[in-house]
């Protein structure tokens, strides 16, 4: 408790006034004959206990007033400060939440503007020796944030720099930060100032946090709302692509989700923007109140390669920073891949390669995705392999040393070897040229063809398992039926050893537990072994819808474009794994606003800091932190291999859309008395008279008094004369 | 000293006028001569000498006294005083408690001096024999019951010559004097009987044994039934002296109920013995009192 006049204090020596008349003044009493004094003293003797009760009451109550009056005089507060005798030295630590949802228009201005008016009303009442610290929620981090500085011109400068970011708050993060900061000034006044919107989404946090972890008895929280009535909002929340493998000329589809956050209907269309051009817009669509709308978006690429897209929804409304969603995209366009086959059969659809070639050249090779070329098994050791980005190997008998060391060759430049089972693969013939090649050639040791036929517990197997972490099968999971009615007849069996299983990955299997399709890497390369052939008398694999669109995936995914094309939230940090920059020599990154830098990396799996630059290579892996500004991020290995190119669409949080607030009852539920809520983010002086002063006490005390003299008079007329009849 | 005439202090022409159709009629039997008023348990006639006077025409020669007439040489009858069938005897409280006055009011010793002296008129009026007795702790006076005007007259000096003060002890006073009177007579007290009230009601009941009747004018000053004090006061005690302060206020409330209970106390034990028992507030004017309980008690 604080006094905000403490000299009155002193009257309270006033209720010392009462005990003093009733132990040393005597009323100087009227003498008076009477004609016998039996009764007085028989009345006198009876009440004598009562009337000390009585006397004892009123002299506590008659005291109790002049010391109430005393401490109402003093004008007594409850201050959450502690400070007893008015201003002292402060400390405040002010949390600016500038997440995507500080953008909002509330009337004619964002919240992070009002925000920002409530920051600098708070800076105005710091006083010379009073510290501040600014702790933006998001965003680049500054330099001077989260220190305290008594420089106000510093945090001024600080606090019009800071703008809306794209991503999501930790309040309870940041309030934690803040008290750990407090807690170490020397300042006796401190307080924590959140300016925030106080969205649901931001405090998602809190339950994991201990109630310790906020606000105290000396270091109260002081909420200020910065959000009012919004502007109508529409936002594109989400943009899913469709599971077809993006190619030039092949029609694309994305499904956007939008969500009208407002309680009337909004009517908006959505573009498509790539590499910069308006490439199409969608029709109006009409947005019921408060509600979200999957809304399917038909288009094609033009081009190949990396494309940098956008989708946003045409127009103004109540924020812009919830109204696109960027892409990048792998296009494919004559990718060179190559089918290497032995010999051909006179009958074409009786040639193992002919449904391969059928969904390579129909599938992709048409559009101009891919460019095929056929490979005779007896040109394979003089073929300049490197040029192909896959090499399809169809029914091959066991490859000689020399072609088996190109592929090996082949497979460490990076090359990607799919094989493919049938008449000519015989398990112990494929094992030897493995351990002549040092095991790389294949992702596990052929043990046994295995065939329904002279069976009779079976007439087939079938897939009964798909991997569905795995980037080219995830899209094939739903329906089901789609892999289980893929029947195998005949397969070659694998023993999966246990020094290879940590490398080796099956993608598929049967139903007895065998494997169908396993994948290992080989340095840069990768191998893939399909366990049975594409003759429909081996599987009907190749008559099933599953099959073309499986090709495309799995050609699309080891041609590495679908792996090149990430999306982050923003703030999150690029990471590139060691296994990708480990041949580089350094990487370039270009930001959405057209920025480039450059970084020079350390050779070959060193997990040395980067030579130059600030962005470090972490653990081997390759980090670039500074993804605050949305829109597509394209990141270049260069190196003796040649470069590479990745591309990362950063986009803003779409949990910030979500406008539900964190109920004040929460807050006090948790924390109690400890946090405040100021009422106008546009006129905090009501809150700071508050802070300065505490809540005032002085009605109760007068209260208090006013009770105690009733009491008295109670008390006193109770025991005291009736009226005498006159 | 006022004379007999009519000019004595305790005997206001304007309350005996308002009284003159009023007497006090034994209820009991009582000795003495019928003579017109009262019953008497024995027959004949009796006659005692009372004193002379001179002799006018119209007198009875018989009673001419000739023994004075042969000493003096001058004529004078003699003056008989007939034995009435009522004798009463005034007790008169003269303690210090009794000297009690509100300021400009009159004090309870004012107040029953006036009542004795009506009653004194009233009773020689009747031709009855009316003695008074005055106490305190002790006997300050007793005069013998007679009815002749000589006698009310040296009754009306004594009692304007009479001071109260002193201590009451009213039991045994009373005791003492139901000791004494042999003769059934009416026995008034005038008294604030400040005593001890089952003494005191144990005295009454002494007369009663003796065959007395009693009446008990009971005199107290309006301050004592009311107690209207306020504040802190030192009341002193009118015959001990003795000083206490005290909250008026605040023990206003018990007083009261203490004074009720006493006089309570007095009118239940008067009931029992058959007394009457007769509230005299000063404040009420002692004529008025008085007519009120003769017209009551003459109308039982």
């Amino acid at each position: 408790m604080s006094f905000a006049a403490p000299l009155f204090l002193l009257t309270a020596l006033a209720a010392l006034i009462p005990l003093l008349l009733h132990l040393f003044y005597r009323q100087p009493a009227k003498e008076l004959p009477f004609p016998t004094l039996r009764f007085l003293k028989l009345s006198m003797e009876k009440t004598r206990r009562r009337k000390r009760i009585h006397d004892l009451l009123l002299l506590l109550l008659r005291s109790a007033a002049l010391l109430l009056t005393a401490l109402g005089l003093a004008r007594p507060a409850i201050t959450l400060t502690g400070a007893l005798w008015g201003a002292r030295q402060t400390a405040v630590a002010i949390i600016l939440d500038n997440s995507a949802s500080m953008g909002v228009i509330d009337g004619d201005s964002p919240r992070l503007e009002t925000a920002r008016t409530a920051a600098a009303q708070i800076l105005d009442q710091l006083a010379a020796g009073d510290s501040a610290a600014l702790l933006p929620t998001c965003g680049r981090p500054f330099p001077d944030a989260e220190k305290l500085h008594r420089n106000q011109g510093l945090l001024r400068r600080m606090l019009q720099q800071c703008t809306v970011s794209y991503q999501r708050a930790d309040l309870p993060a940041a309030l934690l930060k803040a008290k750990k900061l407090l807690d170490e000034a020397e300042a006796p006044n401190k307080q924590i100032f959140l300016l925030t919107d106080m969205q649901q989404v931001s405090w998602k946090s809190l339950a994991d946090q201990p109630p310790s972890d906020g606000p105290s008895q000396t270091t109260p929280l002081i909420v200020v709302d910065c959000s009012r009535a919004p502007k109508p909002n529409a936002a594109l929340q989400l943009v899913e692509m469709s599971r077809s493998v993006p190619v030039v000329g092949w029609a694309s589809q994305a499904v956007i989700t939008l969500w009208n956050t407002s309680e009337a209907a909004q009517t908006r269309r959505v573009e498509l923007v790539l590499n910069g051009r308006l490439e199409a817009a969608g029709p109006e669509i009409v947005l019921p109140p408060l509600s979200k709308e999957k809304y399917i978006f038909n288009f094609t690429f033009r081009q190949g390669g990396l494309q940098q897209g956008l989708f946003r929804l045409a127009g103004e409304d109540g924020s812009r920073y919830d109204d696109g969603r960027y892409f990048a995209v792998e296009v494919g366009q004559e990718l060179p891949i190559a089918v290497v086959h032995a010999e051909r059969h006179e009958i074409p659809y009786l040639d193992d390669t002919f449904y391969l070639e059928k969904a390579l050249s129909v599938g992709l090779e048409s559009l101009g995705a891919v460019r095929m070329t056929r490979v005779p098994v007896k040109n394979l050791a003089a073929e300049p392999l490197e040029k192909y980005q896959v090499l399809y190997c169809v029914n091959l008998p066991a490859l000689d040393s020399q072609a088996a060391e190109r592929l090996r060759s082949y497979l460490h430049s990076g090359g990607k070897v799919v094989w493919l089972c049938g008449e000519n693969v015989r398990p112990a013939d494929y094992n030897r040229m493995n351990d002549s090649s040092n095991g790389e050639l294949l992702p596990a040791k052929l043990s046994e063809v295995r065939a329904v036929v002279g069976r009779s517990d079976r007439d087939s197997w079938h897939i009964s398992f798909l991997d569905e972490r795995h980037p080219a099968l995830k899209d094939f999971l739903q329906p089901p039926a789609l892999y289980l009615s893929v029947l195998v007849y005949k397969h070659v069996a694998f023993s999966v050893a246990e020094n290879a299983a940590a490398q080796t990955r099956v993608l598929a299997g049967l139903d007895d537990g065998q494997p169908l399709i396993v994948e290992r890497n080989v340095g840069p390369g990768k191998v893939l072994f399909v366990g049975t052939s594409l003759q429909t008398n081996w599987t009907n694999l190749p008559l099933r819808p599953l099959f073309m669109p499986l090709i495309g995936r799995l050609t699309f995914y080891l041609t590495e474009l679908e792996d090149r094309c990430r999306e982050l939230t923003a703030g999150a940090p690029i990471l590139l794994p060691r296994s990708i920059i480990q041949q580089a020599e350094s990487v370039e990154v270009v930001s959405p606003g057209g920025e480039t830098l450059r970084f020079q990396l350390a050779q070959n799996g060193s997990t040395d800091q980067a030579a130059a630059g600030d962005k470090q290579k972490q653990g081997g892996d390759f980090r670039y932190p500074d993804t605050y500004q949305i829109g597509v991020y394209a990141i270049r290995l260069q190196g003796d291999a040649g470069q590479k190119q990745f591309a990362f669409a950063v986009n803003f949080d779409p949990e910030e859309i979500d406008p539900a607030k964190l109920e004040r009852s929460e807050l006090l539920q948790r924390w109690g008395k400890t946090v405040i809520f100021a009422e106008d983010p546009n006129n905090l002086a009501a809150t700071f008279a508050m802070l300065r002063e505490g809540h005032g006490l002085w009605e109760w005390f007068l209260s208090a008094v006013l009770i105690t003299l009733v009491l008295e008079t109670l008390i006193a007329n109770r025991f005291g004369a009736k009226k005498s009849p006159q | 000293m006022a004379d007999h005439q009519g000019g004595y202090r305790y005997l206001d022409p304007h309350a005996l006028a308002g009284m003159k159709n009023l007497t006090l009629i034994a209820r009991g039997v009582v000795e003495g001569f019928i003579s017109g008023l009262h019953a008497s348990p024995y027959k004949g006639f009796s006659v005692e000498f009372a004193e002379h006077r001179e002799y006018v025409p119209g007198d009875d020669p018989r009673r001419i006294d000739y023994r004075m007439l042969a000493r003096t040489d001058r004529l004078y009858v003699k003056q008989y005083e007939e034995e009435t069938n009522m004798r009463v005897q005034i007790l008169l409280d003269a303690s210090g408690s009794m000297n009690y006055r509100q300021e400009g009011k009159i004090s309870k010793f004012a107040y029953a001096c006036h009542l004795t002296a009506v009653l004194g008129y009233l009773m020689l009026r009747q031709q009855d024999a009316v003695g008074l007795t005055a106490f305190d702790r002790q006997l300050k006076f007793d005069l013998a019951a007679h009815a002749s005007p000589r006698h009310f007259n040296e009754m009306m000096r004594r009692l304007e010559a009479l001071e109260p003060g002193g201590e009451t002890d009213i039991p045994a006073v009373l005791h003492r004097l139901a000791d004494r009177f042999q003769r059934r007579r009416l026995i008034v007290l005038i008294s604030d009987l400040y005593g001890e009230p089952k003494e005191v009601s144990r005295a009454l009941h002494h007369f009663r044994h003796r065959h007395h009747e009693v009446i008990i004018f009971h005199v107290l000053d309006k301050a004592e039934t009311t107690f209207s004090f306020q504040g802190v006061v030192a009341f002193r005690d009118l015959e001990s002296n003795e000083r206490i302060e005290l909250d008026a206020s605040y023990l206003r409330a018990h007083y009261l109920k203490e004074m009720a209970e006493f006089q309570s106390h007095y009118r239940q034990a008067c009931a029992e013995a058959g007394i009457d028992y007769v509230a005299a507030e000063t404040s009420m004017p002692y004529e008025l009192m008085l007519s009120r309980y003769l017209a009551a008690r003459n109308r039982r």
